[in-house]
C-alpha cells in the first residue's frame, strides 16, 4: 500500500496589512494510503475545510502556508504544483450539488466539457460517460444526460458530482461535507456509493465532515481536528470505541441517542478560542475537565497501538 | 462616522457635502456680493471672466457668478430634502403596506406604481406645469410623484423578505398585533437599504431638479437655480464659458458628492449585513 | 393520568401550484393528541408537511379543513388579539438562531416582548427576563447585546428564554438544534430537558436527525407525503418499526453502513439467468444492465385487501405427490405470490428479500405486455395487422421479417430459422441474448438488436404453424417505436402504465444501441402486475375507462385458428392450447389465459372465477415440464378456491 498523501506540519497565517491576524492551521498532520480513507471530524472554525484547500493548492493571496505535502509519485508539491494535479489526480466533491454544476448547461454537456479537458478520446467519451453514471447508480442514463441541475433531486445530483469527479481516475477523492444537505436516507445511500465505488476502483478518499457518525461509516482512519491541530487520530474502530483525548470524549458523549439518558449528553463549556494567533500550549486546555498547569506547554504527541493523541493527560 | 472618511475618494465626498450643506445654512453671509447673488443686477458689470474681482467672473447680468452659485445651494438642497423627503415617507409607507400584508392591496399599490413609473419624470413634469403651470413648487410636486414609486417598491420588497424571518413569524404567532408588528420588526430593518437610497437619490434629485429648471420648468429667474443659470449661459458658451460651465461644475460636484456617500453607506452597512 | 393539552383533528393543509388547478397537500388527514408533559417527535425528510403541521397546530397558519384544540379552545376564526391569552400558553423556538431575533433589538428587548405584549409592569418585567437568563445559562451582561454579537448557541437560549417568558404549557420546537455545532447541540438538548422537567412542559419537537428524536422523545411520529405513518413510543418505533419507511430510516442511524456491491462478488454476465445468481440478479437488473424508466400514475391504485380463506391450508396435487401452499412455492422457487379475486388481494406472500416495491424481472411476461399494448395501436388503425413487419421498419425488408405480418408475428406463426434452445450457446436465442447484452459478446456480430433481427431468415410458409421465438417480439416492439416515433418505454407508460394507475415505476432494458428489449426485459412490481392482469380480466376496463380494446381481449381469449398446429410441449398440458395476441391461451371451458416467462415467471387469469395470479420466481434452469405442470396445477386449485 503506498502512500497517496502526506501532509506534515500544516500550518497557515491569514495576514492582512502586512501583520498576521490568524492562523487557522497550527500544525496538521495526516497520511493516507492507496485504497483507504480518512476522516477528518471536527466542528465549525476547527480548520477542516481550509485544509482541504491547503491541499489543492487554493489558498488566497492574504494566505501563507507552511509545512509540506506529499502526492504519490510527485514527491513534495507546492501550490503551483497543484494547479496541474487538481482537477484530474485529486477531485473534489461538495455539500451543495447545485452549486457544483453550472445551470444553463445539462449534465450531459457539463460532463462532456471535462471530459474533453482530461483529453479523453472524443470517441470514447459518450461510452466512458454512460459507464461512469451507471457507476454511481443513474441507470437511466440518457435522461440524466440531457437533464439540467435543476430537474433533478439533490441525491441524483449528487451523485452526478461524484460522477464527475471521478472521470478523470482520480487517486485522491476530498469530500467535503457531500451528505450534509441530503435527506438522511438519501445521504446514506450516497455514502454507501462512495464506499463502494472506492472498493473498486481503489482510489484513496480524504471525507470531512462534523457529523462523527457518517465519518465513522466511510472511514478506515479518523482524524479528531480542534482549533487547527489534529488532536487524535487513528483506526476508526479504535477512536470511536477508545477515545483518548478529552476533546474526542466530549465529542463522542455529545452525539444524542436513545440509549444515553436524557439530560445527561457531555457538554463540554466554554466556546473554541476565537484567535488561533497567539496560541500557546494546548489549545483545548480552558474547556478540559483534566486540565492542569502542565497544560500550559505544548503536548506531546502519545502514541498508543495506532491510536496517536497530542495530550499531556494521556499515559502512553 | 468614521467610515465617512476611510479613503481619499470618500473622504473628498464628505468635505464637499460638509461644504454645500455651510452653504446651504450660511451662503448669505459668505457671499462676496451677496446682493447680487440675490438677484441684483449690476448691467455694467456683464461677461466679467474669471478674474480677482470675480472669481468665477459675471453673468449677463453682471452679477458676480460666485456669490450666485453659493446662493444657489441652499434651494438646491432643500428641493432635494423636500422631493426624497415626501417620496421615502410615501414611498415606504406604501411599500410597507404592501410588503407586509401582500394580496390584493399588494397589487394594487404595485399597480398604481407602476403606473406612475411608466411616465420618464420630465414627461410628467411637463404634465404636471401643463396642469398647474411652471414655478418651483409645481417641479417639486412632479419630482416627489415621480420618485415615491421607487421607495415602494425597494421598501416592499425588503419588508417581504424580513416578513418570512422567524421573528415576525413568532411575534405574530404570539398575537402581536399588525401594525405593531410594522413598525417594531420590519420598519426598523428595511431602513439600511433604505438611508443607502436615500442618499443617492439626494443627488439624483439635484440633477432631475437642474434638468427642470434647464427647460424651463422649475425655478423661474431672478432665483439662483444652478439649473436655471446653466441654461441662461447655454447660449453663450462659446465666449463667456464661466457662466454655464462653472454652474454645472456646481450641480456635477452635489451629485457625485452625494453617490460617493450612497456608496460609502452601502459599503459600510454591507460587510455587516453579510455578517448576519 | 394524563390529560391531552393539544387536540390535532383531521387537519389537512393544502397549498395551490403554480400554474395548475390542482392544490398540492402537504398535510393529509392528521389526527393525534398531544398529552400533557410528553415530549412527542416529529421526524421525516425534508418535504414530508412537518413544519406545515406544526404551524397549522400552533396557531401560525390556518388549516385547510380539520380542527385543532388548545387547552379545550380553538384558535379557528378568532383574531390574533382575541386569542392573545391562549396564545400565551405557547412558546416557539425555531431552526435559524440568528433569524429568530430581530437583529436591531437588543437580547432584553426579544426576551420581554411577550411580556410587553400581555401589558405586564416594567419591573415585574425585568424580574422576569433576569430570571430567564439566568435559567438558560446567559450572563446578565449578554442583555444588551444584539443577535450578530452572540454565537448560535447563544442565539437559541435567548429563543428558549423568549419561549418561555409567559409561561407556557406547550412549546414548539422546529429542528432547535440542526444549525448547531454538536457539542453546541447537547447543550441546548440537555437545557431544554432541565427546562422541561422543571416546568412541566409538553414540548412539539420536530427534527429530521433520528438520533435527536430517540434521544429526548417519549413518542415518535414518523412523517411521510403528509400523513403519519407510524406512531408509538419511542422504543417500539425505533426498536421494532412496522413500517418500511420507518425501517429504511432507522437502518440509516444503525452502525454500519449498508454496502450493497455493486454486483455479487462471483456475478458473471454468461451466468446471471441461471441460479443461484437468478435469485439476487433478476432483482437488481438495473445494477448491471442499462434501463430506461417507465414512469407511475400520478394517482395510482390502492388495491384492497380481502383474504381468501382456505389458500394457506391449500393441498396441491402435482407430479404424483400431495404439495402443501409453502412447499410448492418453496419447490418452485417462489419469489412472490399475488392473488386477487374480483379485484381484491386475496393473498400476498414474498420470500428471497422481496417486498412490495421491490421489482423483478418479467422475462417473456414481458411479451404479453407488448401484445396488450399493441391491440390500441391496431383498433386505432395506427398498425395494420396484415402489413409485414418489413413495412414499418425498411431495415427488416430483407430479412424474415420482409414477408412475415404483424399478425403473424404477434400469433407467433412466422416460420424461422431460430432455436429457441437457452442452453445452447451457439444457438439464435443466445445470440439474441448477446444482441441485447444480456450474455457476453466477444464477437464483431449481433452487436444490437438491429444489427442482429436483419439476419433472421425464413425457413417455410407463415400462419401455418405456431413457433414461439422471442425474436418476433423483439421485432413487434422495434416496430411499433418506429411508427409512433417514440421510445417503446415511453409507449408503455402512455397507454398502459400510467393509466391503468400503476403505483410504482418499472423498467425495461436497452440494448446497447438504445433499442428496447421488448422479448422479456421489464421489471416491475408484483402488485403492478397483477394490476395488469386485472385490467385483462377486466376486458381492458379501468375506472369506466376502456384501456385496452374490449374485443382485442375477448379475441384472445378465443385463442387462435383451429388451422394453426401447435407443438406438442404445449398440448401436452393443455390439449386444447393455442398461442394468439403474444399470451397463451388454455383452450378450456374456463377460457383461462396466461403469460409466461422462463425461470418461472406467471400471469395467468381466470374468467370463469374472476381470479388473477401473478408468480415471480427465480427456479435454477430456464424451462422444466414437471415445474410447468406443478405451476399448472397450483394456479388451477387456487382459482378454484371459493
Amino acid at each position: 500500500m503506498s502512500t497517496v498523501l502526506k501532509v506534515s506540519n500544516l500550518e497557515v497565517d491569514f495576514i492582512a496589512a502586512g501583520t498576521v491576524i490568524n492562523t487557522p492551521l497550527r500544525g496538521i498532520n495526516l497520511e493516507i494510503s492507496s485504497g483507504q480513507t480518512l476522516g477528518i471530524v471536527g466542528e465549525t472554525g476547527c480548520g477542516k475545510t481550509l485544509t482541504a484547500t491547503s491541499i489543492m493548492g487554493l489558498l488566497p493571496s492574504s494566505a501563507i502556508q507552511r509545512g509540506s505535502i506529499e502526492f504519490a509519485e510527485h514527491g513534495l508539491v507546492n501550490a503551483a504544483d497543484m494547479a496541474d494535479i487538481r482537477g484530474s489526480e485529486i477531485t473534489m466533491i461538495f455539500q451543495n450539488p447545485q452549486s457544483a454544476f453550472n445551470p444553463i448547461f445539462t449534465i450531459g454537456t457539463q460532463l462532456h466539457m471535462v471530459a474533453v479537458r482530461r483529453q479523453i478520446a472524443r470517441n470514447k467519451i459518450e461510452q466512458l460517460l454512460h459507464a461512469r453514471l451507471r457507476s454511481v447508480g443513474l441507470n437511466d442514463v440518457k435522461r440524466v444526460m440531457n437533464s439540467y441541475p435543476h430537474e433533478l433531486s439533490g441525491g441524483m445530483l449528487q451523485r452526478c458530482m461524484i460522477a464527475m469527479a471521478l472521470i478523470s481516475t482520480p487517486k485522491l477523492l476530498i469530500a467535503d461535507e457531500p451528505t450534509t444537505a441530503l435527506d438522511a436516507t438519501i445521504g446514506h445511500q450516497v455514502l454507501g456509493l462512495i464506499r463502494s465505488l472506492q472498493q473498486s476502483e481503489g482510489f484513496a478518499m480524504l471525507f470531512i465532515s462534523h457529523d462523527v457518525s457518517a465519518v465513522a461509516k466511510v472511514s478506515d482512519v479518523m482524524a479528531v481536528v480542534y482549533a487547527g491541530r489534529v488532536v487524535e487520530s487513528g483506526p476508526t474502530q479504535d477512536v470511536m470505541n477508545n477515545p483518548q483525548h478529552p476533546y474526542t470524549k466530549g465529542l463522542l458523549g455529545a452525539i444524542p441517542s436513545a440509549k444515553k439518558p436524557r439530560g445527561e449528553l457531555t457538554a463540554i463549556t466554554g466556546n473554541v478560542p476565537s484567535s488561533l494567533k497567539a496560541l500557546t500550549g494546548c489549545s483545548f486546555a480552558k474547556r478540559c475537565t483534566s486540565a492542569d498547569a502542565q497544560c500550559l506547554g505544548e503536548p506531546p504527541i502519545i502514541q498508543i497501538k495506532e491510536q496517536v493523541i497530542a495530550c499531556w493527560k494521556v499515559a502512553p | 462616522m468614521k467610515f465617512l472618511f476611510k479613503d481619499k475618494l470618500t473622504s473628498m465626498a464628505s468635505t464637499l457635502l460638509i461644504l454645500f450643506i455651510f452653504l446651504a445654512i450660511f451662503g448669505p453671509l459668505v457671499a462676496p456680493y451677496p446682493k447680487e447673488g440675490r438677484g441684483k443686477a449690476n448691467v455694467d458689470n456683464s461677461f466679467i471672466g474669471p478674474g480677482w474681482k470675480h472669481l468665477l467672473g459675471t453673468d449677463e447680468l453682471g452679477r458676480d457668478l460666485l456669490s450666485r452659485i453659493i446662493f444657489g445651494a441652499r434651494p438646491a438642497l432643500l428641493i432635494a430634502l423636500a422631493v426624497v423627503g415626501f417620496a421615502a415617507v410615501i414611498g415606504t409607507l406604501l411599500g410597507l403596506i404592501a410588503g407586509y400584508r401582500g394580496g390584493w392591496i399588494d397589487s394594487l399599490i404595485m399597480r398604481v406604481s407602476e403606473l406612475f413609473l411608466s411616465f420618464p419624470p420630465l414627461l410628467l413634469s411637463l404634465v404636471a406645469v401643463t396642469f398647474l403651470g411652471p414655478g418651483l413648487v409645481n417641479a417639486l410636486i412632479a419630482l416627489i410623484i415621480s420618485w415615491w414609486p421607487w421607495y415602494a417598491r425597494l421598501i416592499r420588497v425588503e419588508a417581504s423578505i424580513v416578513k418570512s424571518k422567524p421573528y415576525v413569524e413568532i411575534s405574530a404567532a404570539m398575537g402581536v398585533p399588525d401594525r405593531v408588528i410594522i413598525l417594531r420588526h420590519i420598519l426598523r430593518n428595511v431602513t439600511t437599504p433604505l438611508i443607502v437610497q436615500i442618499a443617492a437619490d439626494l443627488g439624483t434629485v439635484i440633477l432631475a431638479a437642474g434638468s427642470l429648471a434647464f427647460i424651463g420648468l422649475g425655478a423661474q429667474p431672478p432665483a439662483a437655480d444652478w439649473g436655471l443659470m446653466v441654461a441662461q449661459g447655454r447660449n453663450l458658451i462659446f465666449d463667456q464659458w464661466w457662466i454655464s460651465t462653472f454652474s454645472g461644475m456646481a450641480i456635477f460636484l452635489a451629485v457625485l458628492a452625494f453617490n460617493i456617500l450612497g456608496d460609502a453607506l452601502r459599503d459600510h452597512f454591507d460587510p455587516r449585513i453579510s455578517r448576519q | 393520568m394524563s390529560k391531552s393539552v393539544m387536540q390535532i383533528s383531521n387537519v389537512s393543509k393544502k397549498f395551490p401550484i403554480r400554474d395548475s388547478k390542482n392544490l398540492f397537500t402537504a398535510v393529509d388527514e392528521i389526527s393525534i393528541d398531544l398529552m400533557e408533559g410528553e415530549v412527542l417527535g416529529v421526524v421525516g425528510e425534508s418535504g414530508s408537511g412537518k413544519s406545515t403541521l406544526a404551524r397549522c397546530a400552533f396557531g401560525i397558519t390556518t388549516p385547510t379543513s380539520g380542527s385543532i384544540t388548545i387547552l379545550g379552545q380553538s384558535l379557528a376564526g378568532k383574531s390574533r388579539k382575541s386569542t392573545r391569552e391562549l396564545r400565551s400558553n405557547l412558546g416557539f423556538v425555531f431552526q435559524d438562531p440568528a433569524g429568530s431575533i430581530n437583529p436591531r433589538m437588543s437580547v432584553y428587548d426579544a426576551i420581554s416582548e411577550p411580556l410587553k405584549l400581555r401589558g405586564d409592569s416594567t419591573d415585574h418585567i425585568n424580574e422576569r427576563v433576569t430570571f430567564l437568563i439566568d435559567r438558560v445559562g446567559l450572563a446578565s451582561n449578554q442583555l444588551i447585546r444584539k443577535s450578530h454579537e452572540l454565537s448560535g448557541g447563544q442565539c437559541q437560549r435567548v429563543a428558549i428564554a423568549r419561549a418561555l417568558a409567559t409561561n407556557p404549557k406547550i412549546v414548539l420546537l422546529d429542528e432547535p438544534t440542526s444549525s448547531l455545532d454538536l457539542s453546541v447541540q447537547a447543550q441546548i438538548l440537555n437545557l431544554l430537558e432541565e427546562l422541561r422537567r422543571d416546568f412541566n412542559l409538553t414540548y412539539f419537537m420536530i427534527s429530521h436527525n433520528l438520533d435527536v428524536v430517540a434521544h429526548l422523545s417519549d413518542r415518535v411520529a414518523v412523517m411521510k407525503d403528509g400523513k403519519f405513518v407510524e406512531v408509538g413510543t419511542s422504543t417500539a418505533v425505533l426498536t421494532h418499526p412496522e413500517h418500511p419507511f420507518t425501517r429504511e430510516l432507522i437502518s440509516v442511524y444503525s452502525q454500519d453502513l449498508d454496502i450493497s456491491p455493486a454486483l455479487p462478488a462471483n456475478f458473471n454476465l454468461d451466468h446471471w439467468q441461471d441460479g443461484p445468481l437468478n435469485k439476487w440478479a433478476f432483482q437488481n437488473i438495473s445494477a448491471f444492465l442499462p434501463i430506461e424508466e417507465i414512469a407511475p400514475a400520478i394517482k395510482p391504485v390502492d388495491l384492497i385487501s380481502a383474504p381468501l380463506a382456505g389458500i394457506e391450508e391449500l393441498s396441491i396435487a402435482a407430479e404424483g405427490q400431495e404439495y402443501s401452499l409453502p412447499q410448492i412455492l418453496a419447490e418452485t422457487h417462489t419469489d412472490a405470490l399475488i392473488v386477487l379475486r374480483n379485484g381484491k388481494v386475496a393473498f400476498e406472500k414474498y420470500f428471497n428479500g422481496m417486498h412490495q416495491d421491490s421489482v423483478h424481472l418479467l422475462q417473456s411476461v414481458s411479451k404479453s405486455i407488448l401484445g396488450a399494448l399493441y391491440s390500441n395501436y391496431i383498433e386505432k388503425g395506427v398498425i395494420d395487422l396484415d402489413k409485414t413487419l418489413g413495412h414499418y421498419v425498411p431495415e427488416l425488408k430483407s430479412s424474415v421479417y420482409g414477408q412475415a405480418t404483424i399478425s403473424q408475428a404477434l400469433d407467433m406463426t412466422v416460420a424461422l430459422s431460430f432455436s429457441e434452445d437457452y442452453t445452447d450457446s451457439n444457438s439464435e436465442m443466445a445470440r439474441l441474448d448477446r444482441a441485447c447484452g444480456w450474455r457476453n459478446n466477444f464477437t464483431d456480430q449481433d452487436q444490437g438488436l438491429s444489427s442482429f433481427l436483419p439476419t433472421l431468415t425464413a425457413n417455410g410458409s407463415h400462419g401455418k404453424y405456431f413457433q414461439y421465438c422471442s425474436a418476433n417480439t423483439d421485432a413487434l416492439a422495434w416496430v411499433i417505436s418506429r411508427v409512433m416515433g417514440k421510445p417503446y418505454s415511453e409507449l408503455i407508460e402512455a397507454e398502459l402504465w400510467k393509466p391503468m394507475g400503476a403505483s410504482n415505476a418499472a423498467s425495461i432494458t436497452l440494448d446497447q444501441e438504445g433499442l428496447a428489449v421488448g422479448n422479456g426485459g421489464i421489471s416491475c412490481t408484483a402488485h403492478d402486475l397483477a394490476l395488469f392482469g386485472q385490467l385483462v380480466l377486466n376486458e381492458g376496463s379501468f375506472n369506466g375507462q376502456q384501456i385496452l380494446p374490449k374485443a382485442w381481449v375477448n379475441a384472445t381469449m378465443s385463442g387462435a385458428s383451429k388451422e394453426v398446429a401447435v407443438p406438442a410441449y404445449l398440448s401436452s398440458l393443455y390439449p386444447e392450447g393455442s398461442y394468439k395476441n403474444q399470451w397463451w391461451v388454455t383452450g378450456s371451458k374456463a377460457r383461462e389465459l396466461y403469460a409466461v416467462g422462463i425461470y418461472g415467471q406467471y400471469i395467468w387469469i381466470d374468467p370463469s372465477t374472476e381470479t388473477v395470479i401473478v408468480k415471480m420466481s427465480s427456479i435454477p434452469i430456464p424451462v422444466d415440464p414437471a415445474h410447468s405442470r406443478m405451476h399448472m396445477s397450483l394456479f388451477r386449485a387456487i382459482s378454484a378456491l371459493q
